[in-house]
């Protein structure tokens, strides 16, 4: 998915997580996702619940163990590393919730929360207050916001912190699991901006994972849509969101009630039925069920993530690699 | 940063009291006992093993002011430095529970898996057998005296803080502040001890001063049964139990210790549950409408009081 | 067209451990008849305390409701228990935004919807299990005959909140109160629901209050909105005068801060401060702290609602830079139609209502 110059920073190859269960089902939270999130880029993951986003983010940063497949992470394979060793790796990731109110321990000042690791992990008191004060800039947030705590603070600013914590440690990768599903417009609006900062400013590498398509389109540089545990389109954000081709992905864009349509003129392809479980997935693509062109393959094969276009990778039966549009 | 505001009638950041009433009347009659005890030589009117058969079974009289017991000991002076023993011993008691109740609450919920299972059916077994009769077991076991009672007891009292403690562990655990400590390189003993323990404080605290009051009863009823504290060391189980005997001759002698222990307990009791409410706001009544407005009454008419004597002062 | 629901100063207290929350204040807000209503705002301004006492469902200990709130001419504050238990669920109706627990999880769907007309109509059971069943294939639920025995824990988010619907238009309400009905869904189920409600509220044509924090929804749904903040409706009108030509700062920013399609990478329009802490009573506007284009006198007095005949620039902008408001040209009024109120010092519609 990479063709830029810029090295790749992380990246998953044929990764699996599967739950096995006691009644001998599986849960197939993700079945071969293959993703490379190249350095200094904000690659979005997009999905409904349960489409195992989540579970991408967590078995990237291993916090999760991975059933198959694996993780590179800097050109190392972290995927099978000893929790031992894993320790150094992971102070090189670091990452930011959905809830902003229990990302600090209620008990302690914010400043406390922030120069504890500095500290451990080495940072000189004075290289500890230039970089803080530095990132507070960008979070556009004061001193005395540090003196207080966590409970005395907004969703945002506490947001806004949370990021900045993030980065204290320099980090190479940084996984943002829904940052800002939990907040208002106006202070999303806030934590986009200062994401933006920040990605300008230190270069930074983050995987983004939203359940909202605007929010993605409007940061992310590269982006993967989920579905049911696979990846069913991705590519370049700018790419992709021109010329949306899987019918999964184009149904999320048409669901979203948007501001500008206000509700007339706008075709809206509303998908029939609930999103399935990852549970004993049938044969075929996984979103053949729901799928408004299902056509015959569709139930028999699952499709294979193939490029359409340059930057632009679909799984989908009617797009053939590089091809022209299947006809049903 | 709202501008200009006449006279602040907001209440917030009020944390609310943990000095209500009953509280107060509490920590009073708290402090009176461990005054007493605390300086027992120094006000106690005679010794408490002095013995005197010719005033034994007397009643109170100007050198005994509550009287003396079965072999002519003074019950006041007995009472003071039976204090001292019951209190210490409740303490330690709840010390020894501490020491290993939390870390293995703590290491069950933070770990869970082998560790986790391993401990908790040890409490089972522990919580199956009667508590009392446990440390009786306990006690023979190792030898009948005061530090084998502390010990047994507070053995018994750990399944209680153990399981406490682990359900708050498990809770803080899987919030997204310990998960962001992990990915900043701390070690588990950091995490444990620096940002678990802390935010379990309330909680357990309140648990411990409950648990204050249970083991000062219990070791009062080890004593009773004779397998706490030997005769003749003062104290109210002791007593109570010496006193049982000759209820018909002079009923102070039970009745007097028994008042100190429900007295002790009581008023541990009503701290605690008072500390409860302070520290968990979720708990405390909210005040009605008309007491808040005449609270806030109150306060607007003092700040205007104030207002009016400083604009004296400078005119 | 006739109000159906109106909100005249309504102000609600509620006491909290930390001091008396002054949640809502001075609110004034007409429904019509037969129309879907958008109440948005950020959380905690006051919105879903507004909508639960219409219902009157606050704990009368705790929570102080003083104003009128007018239901088809009746002062709703003013009925007893017994006449407001008559209202809820016949006349007025609520959708919660957990489907999960808006629903008794021990009682099976079908007769949580047929006790709605055993208890209002006196029906039969058969009766009313009839008219369930007949209510489940209307909101979409099929085979109704199998889901009516099924039990809540057996139904998906969605599902849920469908039955939830047809239990909220069970007994024909005239006005259904659904306090973001949405928030807990995925998109595409989003996109389902707000389908069947706009459906609903057509055939049955009755009036909708919506609250939300998603002015997408608002966009699609809703034919009136009103801008809620602080404890205050900062404006309202017809939905395309709001989002084509918001007077109020507060509610220009909120609109412009949402991410658009085409402005990839670009900065957002974002609010400075934090939302006021509701313990204080204060004399200005709310906004004020935050507003760019606050004044002396927006400190000092609260805006009043009031008719706005238009406004294409704020002109706040134009007074920042020492012109004063009648200097706006008369042909800038005509963009908006009649109905749009504004609670701004800085457009010309305030000016007048207190002058």
């Amino acid at each position: 998915m990479s063709n830029s110059a810029q090295p790749v920073c992380i990246e998953t190859r044929h990764l699996k997580k599967y739950y096995p269960f006691k009644n001998g089902k599986t849960l197939k939270a993700l079945d071969d996702v293959s993703i490379a999130v190249t350095k200094g880029t904000i690659f979005g993951i997009v999905g409904e619940s349960g489409c195992g986003k989540s579970t991408l983010g967590k078995c990237m940063m291993r916090l999760q163990e991975i059933t198959e497949g694996s993780v590179i992470f800097q050109g190392e394979d972290i995927s099978r590393k000893p929790p031992k060793k894993m320790k150094q790796t992971l102070s090189k990731m670091q990452m930011v919730f959905q809830n902003p109110f229990s990302s600090f321990n209620p008990k302690l000042k914010i400043s406390y929360s922030l120069r504890e690791p500095c500290r451990i992990n080495g940072m000189s008191p004075v290289q500890t207050d230039d970089r803080i004060g530095e990132l507070l800039n960008y979070i556009s947030l004061s001193e005395n916001e540090l003196n207080r705590f966590p409970h005395e603070l907004s969703g945002g600013q506490l947001q806004r912190l949370a990021i900045a914590r993030a980065l204290l440690l320099s980090p190479e990768f940084i996984v943002a699991d829904e940052p800002v599903s939990a907040l208002d417009v106006s202070v999303q609006a806030q934590i986009l901006n200062v994401i933006l900062d920040l990605k300008q400013a230190y270069h930074m590498t983050m995987l983004f994972i939203s359940h909202d398509m605007t929010v993605v389109e409007h940061i992310c540089d590269e982006v993967a849509v989920m579905y049911l545990g696979t990846v069913v389109e991705a590519g370049t954000t700018s790419v992709v969101f021109k010329n949306l081709l899987h019918p999964y992905t184009k149904a999320l864009m048409s669901a979203i009630p948007s501001v500008e349509a206000m509700g007339e003129g706008k075709q809206r392809i509303l998908l029939t039925g609930d999103i399935p479980t990852a549970v004993d997935v049938p044969e075929g693509c996984r979103f053949a069920s729901r799928c408004p062109d299902c056509m015959d393959i569709c139930k028999k094969e699952s499709p294979v993530l193939l490029t359409v276009e340059a930057g632009h990778q679909v799984a989908c039966h009617r797009y053939p690699a590089g091809g022209e549009h299947k006809q049903a | 940063m709202f501008g200009k505001r006449e006279i602040n009638l907001s209440t917030k950041g009020n944390t609310g009291t943990l000095f209500t009433i009953p509280v107060i009347v509490a920590l009073a009659i708290l402090a009176a006992i461990a005054f007493c005890s605390m300086f027992a030589p120094l006000i106690s009117p005679c010794d408490p093993y002095e013995q005197d058969l010719s005033v034994a079974f007397s009643g109170p009289s100007a050198g005994h002011p509550l009287g003396a017991d079965s072999v002519g000991r003074d019950i006041l002076s007995r009472l003071f430095y039976g204090g001292r023993t019951t209190i210490f011993g409740g303490i330690a008691i709840v010390l020894v529970t501490i020491a290993i109740g939390i870390p293995m609450g703590l290491a069950c919920g933070y770990y869970g898996g082998k560790i986790d299972s391993f401990f908790m059916r040890l409490c089972d077994i522990i919580l199956s057998f009667p508590s009392l009769l446990l440390a009786f077991v306990l006690v023979a076991g190792l030898g009948r005296n005061m530090s084998n009672a502390i010990l047994a007891l507070g053995i018994v009292y750990v399944p209680g803080i153990a399981r406490l403690m682990r359900s708050l562990t498990m809770v803080e655990r899987n919030k997204p502040y310990v998960e962001a400590l992990h990915s900043m390189c701390y070690s588990d003993w950091r995490i444990m001890f620096i940002h678990i323990v802390p935010n379990c404080v309330s909680s357990v605290i309140v648990q411990i001063t409950l648990n204050l009051g249970y083991a000062v009863l219990d070791l009062a009823g080890m004593s009773f049964l004779g397998f706490g504290v030997r005769p003749p060391t003062a104290d109210w189980g002791a007593m109570l139990n010496e006193g049982r005997s000759y209820l018909m001759q002079n009923p102070l002698l039970a009745l007097l210790p028994g008042l100190c222990i429900i007295l002790l307990v009581v008023s541990i009791n009503i701290f605690s549950d008072g500390l409860y409410r302070y520290l968990e706001p979720k708990q405390r009544k909210l005040p009605s409408f008309r007491a808040y407005e005449r609270a806030m009454e109150k306060k607007r008419k003092k700040a205007t009081k104030l207002q009016a004597e400083k604009g004296g002062c400078e005119a | 067209m006739s109000q159906l629901l109106e909100i005249k100063n309504l102000s609600v207290d509620i006491m909290s451990t930390r001091g008396l929350i002054h949640a809502v204040r001075q609110v004034n807000l007409d429904i019509e008849q037969g129309i879907i209503h958008g109440i948005v705002g950020e959380s905690g301004c006051g919105k879903s305390v507004t909508a639960k006492s219409v219902m009157r469902l606050h704990h009368p200990r705790t929570v102080r409701i003083r104003g009128e709130i007018k239901f088809n001419g009746v002062d709703l504050l003013s009925l007893s228990e017994r006449e407001m238990q008559r209202i809820r669920g016949r006349e007025i109706s609520m959708i919660f935004q957990d489907p999960m627990s808006a629903l008794n999880p021990l009682f099976c769907v079908g007769d949580q919807i047929a006790e709605v007309f055993m208890h209002h109509f006196k029906d039969s059971r058969a009766a009313a299990k009839k008219k369930a069943l007949e209510l489940l294939e209307q909101v979409g639920i099929h085979p109704a005959q199998t889901r009516y025995q099924q039990y809540p824990f057996e139904f998906s988010g969605g599902m849920l909140q469908r039955v939830v619907i047809a239990i909220a238009v069970a007994a024909k309400p005239k006005l259904i109160i659904a306090d973001e009905p949405t928030t807990a869904l995925d998109v595409t189920i989003q996109a389902q629901v707000l389908e069947l409600l706009k459906q609903l509220q057509k055939e049955l044509n009755v009036s909708i209050m919506i609250i939300t924090h998603n002015f997408g929804i608002v966009a699609e749904l809703c034919d009136h909105v009103s801008v809620m903040y602080a404890g205050t409706v900062l404006e309202t009108g017809r939905k395309r005068d709001m989002f084509r030509h918001a007077v109020n700062p507060y509610s220009r920013a909120l609109i412009e801060s949402i991410p658009k399609t085409g402005h990839a990478g670009q900065r957002l329009t974002t609010i400075p401060g934090t939302p006021p802490e509701l313990f204080d009573l204060v004399d200005g506007c709310p906004f004020a702290p935050r507003c760019d284009f606050a004044s002396d006198i927006c400190w000092r007095e609260k805006p009043l609602l009031a008719p706005c005949a238009g406004m294409q620039a704020p002109q706040g902008r134009l007074e920042a830079e020492g012109e004063s408001p009648s200097g706006l040209p008369e042909g800038a009024h005509s963009a908006v139609e009649i109905g749009h109120l504004a609670a701004c010092h800085n457009c010309c519609c305030g000016k007048e209502a207190q002058g």
